[in-house]
């Protein structure tokens, strides 16, 4: 229970600090009214294609009307069960979000169902309320295999659960949503059925835009099961069309730095015409100048 | 003076909410959130802070990198680079807009432009009575064959690979050939010094932060956000889901929460760019106004007068008007 | 060099412009530099304030600066190309109205391009037009060819003046400062008139008169093309550089008769600039008015019989009489009827009435550079929606009324230190037996 006390000091200190800058603040910034937020917790839990536990808690508080995200908000995860352990405190960033991964290789206690209950917890400051949250997740083992069979691609999918005594439990019945990722989100393509008895589904995946490379990142992913929580595999292939954007077919882009040659050449023209003349004038006015003082030597 | 004072104020209270790193809303930025995390406000070395992003991946970032004006600095060189091997693309639904005027609202404060610049702009569009009025927000449409940087005469104002149209305003001589050559009005002038913007910024194209009188300035397809992966302001912003943003060689647009094959949406709903007609190959697609979530009338509710009085020239408008007088 | 008999006569006449200024004179002067100044101290306002102090906002982005530009360069082009065609074809009585028609010429070409300091932005960044020159530009274009037609036509009167130096720089009663004489020596560089000198002058005038008609066309249809180029309703138009350079030549000739009036009457110049002159004037107003009215017409008969929509909405507002009506009557059919009516009616055609029709056409080709700019940006694609009426409507700001005086003013305070400066007509200008023809042919 070691990292219990190291906690405490923690949070002792990080107390005293808080009080420390509650005196700046109060100085850099006017503060007319006084009142107390009573902050909500949004709480999901993500398994991510390492295996390692993501927890994502987003703290929000009524303002004005709207929900507004608060920003470094110290939230405390931890497991709960027979004792409780702490697994670490994060601080939310501008969207009101903190994240905490843990890693695979940590052995997280269960019960018998090989479900886990977690907790966020949010200690509050002066003029905020607490508050905390739970989430109770099975822990699901999702697998993705990619193959051509007789030349048509396809995904194939198999999830599993732990079961009472240990062995592997197929899980059934069940939707398993794909996606590929894409720049700013991921593209649901399509969905595999776990089968009943085996746990197993597949999806013929369906051509595609890859990156340049026509490299693709599949995702499948079984989304926010009220036992499972998020799990999720992604895997990245070469099964997508690479395609090569090209600005329609523009023959004259006047627009780019350089002018089309033909401009180029005419101004060219024009311009060493005028200056070819001009010089010719100019050494006839030189001349000019020096005939003169030939008649007078 | 008391126009002067005001600005002043206003660009200080700008100052304030970037230094504190806060601009989810500039209430809280400035009181609630300091009293709620007094730690902030305390210096030291750059935080590094876990996010999930929206595709579910954890990454780590600098946690400046996460303060909505962005620290992610882009030089003026640089900015001429477009982002590798990729296509901005736009579709607007027009059967979902109510005029809710939440993009123009996150546009105006991600870049800090003063209120009376409008970078996207909310049109009411109807061509004679007999059609069916809609609400047309329009953003520069980053044209393919672009006749505003066609025509700039310094190179100020340039097209990149990605498509995206910038202006780099250390090199514009503010001759304002591009804003006549724009035929979409996309461009607007800084006519006076203005006092919005913070000036301890460091001036980028990508976010056309700080401006500069004498110059042109207008939509950036919030590149600086592209960089960090993020939607554009508008699009995050918009509540009704009516902005799709995406890459068009990965042929996907998403408005936040639906993720849809560009290519798909576009045939399926027919759709279309504004004025083909001129050969300025638009960025931008329009999604014909069918299949409305809102009467066209939604978008003139709690609109202030100043805003209503620019759709007065519109049939229908100036039917309603009529009707009241006649009622 | 002994100056000839002929040159001795028009130096006696002119000796005391150059010597001295009357009272009336210093008044002309002093108020037309009051103007000028007080258009200085509009731009430095302008550049403190910047371009908010103006009319232009962000639909109409060019506005007088623009117009006074276009109009300015146009008169300067069509003075160059009236000199050089008179240079050329050489008659008899081009002598007297050659060296105005030049001087003219260069002064307006010099106020023009002043006004793109007006206009634009940020003035301290302009040298970047030539360091990051982008070639497709129609800026670029005028920039190179501005230039460059600046520079020939300068020499070009520069060498027409070389000889009238060496007459003023060898005419020793002359009573003017010794700066003066020792410009009037530099300049003159050493010629002495005699046949190998006057041949390369000849030579070099020839070469550069030739340059100047075909570089006078060109520079002003790439200044129309800075419109022609874009997309705008009114602008989007194959026949903007022909139609420009025919309404440039059109109000270029009647300013020269405007000049020439008002310097017939304050030099009393009736001898030189006679009757015959302004005739000739008047049959190429004449031909020039059917020439413009013909391209006016078939440019927006094109558009109003097309139909096409934003013609269309530009097109009513261009008719409208509470909008530009009248002003479009005035400067398309006023700018035409105006002399073939007057002119054409010999009984009616006297130096008042040519002088007359003179005003009217250049006034109604700066109307017409107003509103082939102004109601054009005020007619955009996309509508405008915008409560904003100083942003919807266009209309100036004193900044631009003084700036575009000032330019007027400047066009007159050059001419009249020119005069003072070189004769006003050139060596070799006779008036005696011209007149005799004159008045046989007006008879
Ligand atoms: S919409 Fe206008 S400003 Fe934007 S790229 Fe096209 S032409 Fe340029
Ligand atoms: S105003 Fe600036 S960006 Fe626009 S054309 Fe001129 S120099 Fe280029």
């Amino acid at each position: 229970m070691e990292v219990k006390n190291i906690y405490k000091i923690l949070i002792l200190l990080l107390s005293f600090s808080l009080r420390i800058s509650n005196a700046y603040s109060q100085e850099d910034v006017e503060v007319t009214e006084e009142t107390t937020y009573e902050p909500i917790l949004k709480f999901s839990g993500l398994k991510n294609t390492e295996g390692n536990r993501i927890l994502k808690c987003t703290i929000l508080t009524r303002l004005e009307g709207k929900w507004t995200p608060i920003e470094n908000a110290e939230l405390t995860f931890s497991v709960s069960g027979d004792s409780i352990l702490e697994l670490g405190t994060q601080k939310s960033d501008n969207m009101g979000i903190a994240v905490l991964e843990i890693n695979k290789s940590i052995n997280i206690p269960s019960d018998e169902n090989g479900a886990t209950t977690y907790t966020v917890e949010y200690k509050g400051v002066e003029n905020s309320e607490p508050n905390s949250e739970e989430l109770t997740i099975v822990d699901v083992n999702l697998e993705m295999s990619l193959e051509e069979i007789d030349s048509v691609k396809t995904i194939i999918i198999k999830a599993s659960k732990k079961g009472a005594e240990g062995e592997i439990v197929p899980v059934e019945d069940h939707d398993v949503n794909i996606y590929v990722k894409r720049l700013y989100s991921i593209l649901k393509v399509g969905q595999a059925y776990l089968e009943e008895g085996t746990g197993e589904g597949s999806l013929e995946y369906k051509l595609i835009p890859g990156d340049s490379l026509g490299n693709i990142v599949i995702i499948a992913r079984i989304d926010e099961h009220e036992e499972f929580g998020n799990v999720e595999v992604r895997q990245t292939i070469n099964w997508g069309t690479p395609v090569s954007y090209a600005t329609n077919d523009i023959k004259r882009e006047i627009w780019t730095n350089e002018a089309p040659l033909w401009m180029t050449i005419t101004v060219i023209i024009f311009v060493l015409g005028v200056w070819y003349h001009l010089i010719l004038v100019f050494i006839r006015m030189w001349k000019i100048k020096k005939l003169e003082k030939n008649t007078i030597n | 003076m008391e126009d002067n004072k005001n600005s002043k104020n206003e660009s200080r209270r700008n100052f304030l909410k970037l230094g504190l790193g806060v601009g989810v809303t500039s209430v809280l930025s400035v009181a609630g959130a300091n009293l709620l995390n007094p730690t902030k406000l305390k210096a030291g070395a750059p935080e590094k802070v876990k996010v999930l992003t929206q595709d579910g991946q954890l990454v780590e970032v600098d946690k400046s990198e996460l303060i909505p004006v962005s620290e992610n600095f882009v030089g003026i060189e640089e900015s001429r680079i477009g982002i590798p091997n990729r296509k901005f693309v736009m579709v607007v639904d027009l059967g979902r807009c109510k005029n809710a005027r939440k993009c123009i609202d996150a546009c105006q404060e991600g870049h800090q432009l003063p209120k009376d610049q409008e970078w996207i702009k909310v049109y009411l569009l109807q061509n004679t009575e007999q059609e069916s009025p809609y609400w047309f927000p329009r953003p520069c449409f980053h044209c393919d064959n672009p006749l505003c940087v066609s025509v700039c005469p310094v190179g100020a104002t340039y097209k990149r690979s990605d498509g995206i149209v910038l202006v780099d305003n250390e090199r514009c001589i503010g001759c304002k050939f591009c804003m006549t050559g724009c035929p979409f009005s996309a461009r607007q002038f800084h006519w006076k010094e203005p006092t919005t913007y913070n000036e301890d910024l460091k001036y980028s194209p990508e976010t056309s932060m700080p401006g500069k009188e004498g110059t042109v300035g207008k939509c950036v397809f919030c590149a600086d956000k592209l960089r960090e992966g993020k939607l554009p302001r508008c699009v995050s912003a918009c509540p009704m889901g009516v902005l799709y943003f995406g890459d068009m060689i990965e042929d996907t647009v998403t408005n936040g929460e639906q993720t849809v094959r560009f290519s798909e949406l576009i045939k399926d709903r027919s759709g279309y760019r504004k004025f083909e007609e001129l050969g300025t190959e638009p960025s931008v697609y329009y999604l014909p106004p069918v299949d409305r979530m809102f009467p066209v009338e939604r978008g003139l509710e709690g609109l202030d007068e100043e805003t209503m009085k620019r759709y007065k020239d519109v049939p229908y408008i100036k039917n309603l008007k009529e009707n009241e007088k006649g009622v | 060099m002994k100056i000839e008999e002929h040159n001795l006569k028009n130096l006696k006449k002119f000796a005391p412009f150059l010597e001295s200024t009357s009272t009336n004179g210093w008044i002309w002067i002093s108020s037309l530099v009051l103007i000028i100044l007080f258009g200085f101290y509009a731009y430095g306002y302008q550049i403190y304030e910047g371009q908010i102090v103006t009319g232009m906002r962000d639909y109409v982005s060019w506005s007088l600066y623009k117009v006074n530009f276009i109009f300015f360069m146009g008169i300067g082009l069509a003075g160059a190309l009236i000199s050089s065609v008179l240079h050329l074809a050489n008659p008899p009585w081009k002598k007297p109205i050659v060296r105005i028609s030049e001087l003219m010429a260069i002064i307006s070409l010099i106020i023009g391009p002043v006004y793109i300091l007006c206009d634009v932005g940020r003035v301290d960044k302009l040298l970047n037009v030539f360091i990051h020159a982008r070639l497709s530009s129609p800026i670029t274009w005028d920039v190179i060819a501005i230039l460059m037609e600046l520079i020939v036509c300068t020499v070009f009167l520069y060498l027409a003046l070389i000889h009238n130096f060496a007459i003023l720089r060898d005419y020793k009663e002359l009573k003017v400062s010794r700066f003066r004489k020792w410009l009037y020596k530099f300049m003159a560089i050493n010629y002495q008139h005699t046949p190998e000198q006057a041949k390369h002058i000849a030579w070099s005038q020839n070469v550069l008169a030739v340059l100047v008609i075909p570089m006078g066309v060109i520079v002003y249809s790439v200044i129309a093309w800075l419109f022609g180029m874009t997309k705008q309703a009114g602008w989007d138009s194959t026949i903007f550089g022909p139609y420009f350079v025919i309404s440039a030549a059109f109000a270029g000739s009647a300013a020269l008769i405007i000049v020439l009036a008002a310097f017939r009457r304050f030099f009393q110049l009736q001898d030189f600039i006679t009757h015959r002159h302004f005739n000739i004037g008047a049959n190429l107003l004449m031909v020039l008015a059917f020439f413009y009215g013909y391209l006016s017409f078939s440019e927006y008969f094109t558009k109003w019989y097309g139909y096409e929509e934003f013609n269309t909405e530009l097109i009513v507002k261009l008719f409208d009489f509470s909008q530009y009506g009248g002003w479009f009557i005035y400067a398309n059919f006023g700018a035409m009827l105006v002399p073939l009516i007057l002119l054409g009616v010999k009984k009616w055609r006297t130096i008042t009435s040519i002088t007359f029709s003179a005003v009217v056409v250049v006034s109604a080709i700066w109307v017409k550079c107003y509103l082939i700019i102004i109601p054009t940006l005020e007619t955009q694609h996309m509508p405008i929606q915008d409560s904003r009426p100083e942003w919807v409507h266009y209309s100036p700001s004193w900044v631009e009324i003084a700036l575009t005086l000032s330019g007027f003013a400047t066009l007159c305070l050059f001419l009249t230190l020119a005069s003072k400066f070189v004769t006003i007509l050139p060596s070799g200008a006779v008036a005696d037996e011209e007149i005799s023809k004159g008045k046989k042919l007006i008879a």
